[in-house]
């Protein structure tokens, strides 16, 4: 039988693992195809005309922050760092709340804006957008390449599928729908998959609570591991806020949820952030219990970032590990997307535009947006194929820059007086603190060392060089956009 | 119990650095160390010259000869987060690898080279990794145990770090509430 458990120890066999692999590849870009036909336009390629309605941009929220950090990293976290492990990764809801009243102001400042950077540029100028361009791109990447490696060990330790095909599959897959369908198909994938993501995980959890005790979970970690048990366990202390920061950075600064505030209907981003906050605050304590249940069942786990897929796996069989590797898949593919088409906007918008001399047109950026998607797939598949590391370690080597973004977003969008120099020096200051704490400490406080000196620098120079903002001066002359494009999304 | 050595004797050393003397503030903690190479180290030596005892796993089961499996050079002696990943060199014939204490506990059993073991509380800890057979015999084993410290963070650094984050995020959710306030303010009385 093709779901039988692999000749090395794998739950799925290979064969299942393709054939998975098969059939969510032909679906996922089919509906992109589907969902993309419209984005014929830079327009409705990189912001799905503007037009995204509440369901739909709950669920993209969702859908993208649901990632394989949160199926796979937060049992991860709850592995190495415990019970406050898990809580510190359900912090990580504050940055989508934080963010809700945030992207109203966004939507209303700038509502012919496309990237995050683009308000940088305007709001601070070259002193400020370099930098900040440098960190998007550098986070936008690495965030890409911990999906892509992501997928490689997912579909090994399932299947047994060697790493190089599982993680050439699932970023090629994603390429390829996002190359069709841009921010249309991304926004209508995240909805299928988000659905997916939340009744997959309902019923593993229910599937492993029937069949694990939590006394004996209890029992085990405290004989074994009493440390993941202990309310005053350092290095979990230490994680706690670092976690919750980094969170806020990567919200704040990622065009991957800014793209979406600029895609979302007025005045629907605040509803739809806080809605998805909600919904996705209790995924984590789920994928975090089975960190915590691991030891009890004595399954042997290499390396902590599958621990989650692993378990959940083998305490429901082939059904249960069909089951993971539709919801990893599904959480996968819908990050990657997310990262393609807003950083492919990023380099279109940002990047390329900025350096031609002329007017360029809509249908040249909507061609340099394929060419952008593909050349970042290229370059995620070069960077994940040696898999070094752990996901948490590739990630969380971007935490003090994100997390010293965190100030000149805040200052910037609500303060006249927030200044270019600030802005700049904050950034610098800030990512420079925090990489000297990820090597001196650890990974786990990294963002927290980063947002503190970022904050204190940024208040400190805005004091000192004082701007006077005119925020009147965001709102663009508007652009040129397909009118096919528009209310498309949200009645489909 | 003997060993047979599938591949020349490897010296592997580990460095990691010593734990720094006190507490001097967070910028000094963060201007002064990032040069690991400057910082004293703990070497240990897993090559059988100046490591733990061989405290001895007889392979009476098998009755055969047992080869010898090389830990990865990269595992640390001495960790501050209650966890490590211990990693050895793959053993062609293995089914299955099991890691063991001192008592012969199986700690960790896998397919894989590689366990990752958390959780712990302050002390030293002793593993060897054996590997098995599809029958379940040992077929190797690692010639002497690896040492592991482990030491966590002291509270002196957990809490400034603790209250510096609730500032941060009081200070970021304060800033947005503000921020909010005054543009409401604005729009009603521009």
């Amino acid at each position: 039988m093709i779901m039988a458990a692999g000749s090395d120890g794998t739950i799925l066999s290979a064969e299942a693992g393709y054939v998975l692999l098969a059939v969510f590849s032909v679906l996922w870009i089919g509906l992109g195809l589907w969902w993309g036909r419209k984005a014929k336009s830079f327009d409705g390629f990189s912001v799905a005309g503007r037009n995204v309605g509440l369901a739909l941009a709950t669920a993209t929220a969702v859908a993208t922050w649901i990632t394989s950090n949160t199926t796979m990293l937060a049992p991860q976290f709850a592995l190495q760092l415990g019970v406050w492990g898990a809580l510190a990764y359900c912090t990580a809801s504050f940055g989508l709340f934080a963010f809700a009243p945030m992207s109203g102001r966004i939507r209303k400042l700038m509502p012919n804006g496309y990237t995050a950077v683009e308000f940088v540029r305007q709001r601070y100028g070259k002193l400020g957008s370099v930098p900040f361009l440098i960190i998007s791109l550098f986070y936008a990447i690495t965030w890409l390449v911990s999906m892509t490696m992501a997928g490689g060990k997912l579909l090994h330790v399932l299947s047994g599928i060697p790493y190089e095909v599982g993680m050439t599959v699932v970023l090629g897959v994603c390429v390829m729908y996002t190359l069709f369908g841009g921010m249309y198909a991304v926004i209508g994938t995240d909805f299928i998959q988000s659905l997916i993501i939340l009744v997959g995980l309902v019923v593993v959890a229910i599937a492993v609570l029937t069949q694990v005790s939590l006394g004996e979970v209890h029992h085990t970690l405290q004989e074994e591991r009493p440390m993941l048990l202990d309310v005053f366990f350092p290095a979990a202390l230490m994680a706690l806020f670092n976690n919750m920061l980094f969170a806020f950075g990567e919200i704040f600064h990622s065009n991957v949820w800014w793209s979406r505030a600029f895609a979302m209907r007025e005045g629907v981003g605040p509803k739809a952030y806080a809605l998805g906050g909600l919904i996705w605050l209790p995924v984590p304590v789920v994928a975090g219990f089975l960190g915590l249940a691991a030891p009890a069942l004595g399954i042997g786990i290499s390396q902590p970032d599958t621990v989650g897929p692993l378990v959940a796996a083998t305490l429901l069989g082939s059904g249960g590990a069909l089951m993971v590797f539709i919801v990893v898949f599904c959480s996968l593919a819908s990050s990657i997307d997310s990262l393609l088409a807003a950083t492919g906007d990023l380099i279109v918008n940002d990047m390329a535009e900025p350096l031609c001399a002329g007017a360029v047109s809509d249908q040249t950026k909507r061609r340099w947006s394929s060419v952008a998607v593909i050349g970042l797939g290229a370059l995620a598949w070069g960077l994940a194929i040696p898999n070094y590391g752990t996901l948490a370690t590739v990630l969380f080597f971007a935490g003090p820059m994100v997390g010293s973004c965190l100030w000149p977003i805040v200052g910037g969008l609500y303060f006249r007086k927030a200044s270019p120099v600030a802005a700049c020096a904050s950034m610098i200051i800030g990512s420079a603190a925090g990489l000297i704490a990820y090597y001196a400490i650890g990974w786990f406080t990294a963002s927290l060392i980063g947002a503190a000196t970022s904050g204190m620098v940024f208040v400190a120079a805005s004091m000192i060089w004082p701007d006077e903002f005119d925020f009147d001066s965001l709102a663009g002359p508007v652009t040129s956009s397909d009118s096919a494009d528009e209310g498309a999304v949200d009645e489909q | 119990m003997r060993l047979r050595r599938s591949t020349p004797p490897i010296r592997f050393v580990l460095r990691a650095t010593a734990s720094r003397p006190g507490w001097l503030g967070l910028f000094l903690l963060m201007t002064t160390t990032i040069g690991f190479a400057d910082a004293p180290a703990i070497q240990t030596s897993i090559d059988g010259s100046s490591g733990s005892d061989d405290v001895g796993f007889s392979d009476e089961a098998s009755g055969g000869e047992l080869q010898a499996i090389a830990f990865g050079e990269d595992i640390p002696s001495r960790v501050r987060e209650g966890y490590v990943s211990i990693t050895w060199a793959d053993v062609p014939d293995a089914a299955r690898y099991e890691v063991i204490d001192r008592n012969g506990s199986v700690l960790h059993s896998g397919v894989f080279s590689q366990a990752f073991i958390s959780g712990l509380p302050d002390g030293i800890y002793h593993y060897r990794v054996r590997a098995l057979s599809g029958t379940g015999e040992p077929i190797a084993i690692t010639p002497k145990e690896l040492e592991v410290e482990v030491s966590h963070w002291p509270y002196r650094y957990v809490v400034p770090l603790l209250l510096v984050g609730l500032f941060v995020m009081l200070s970021v959710v304060g800033v947005i509430v503000a921020g909010q306030r005054g543009i409401v303010t604005k729009e009603v009385h521009p």
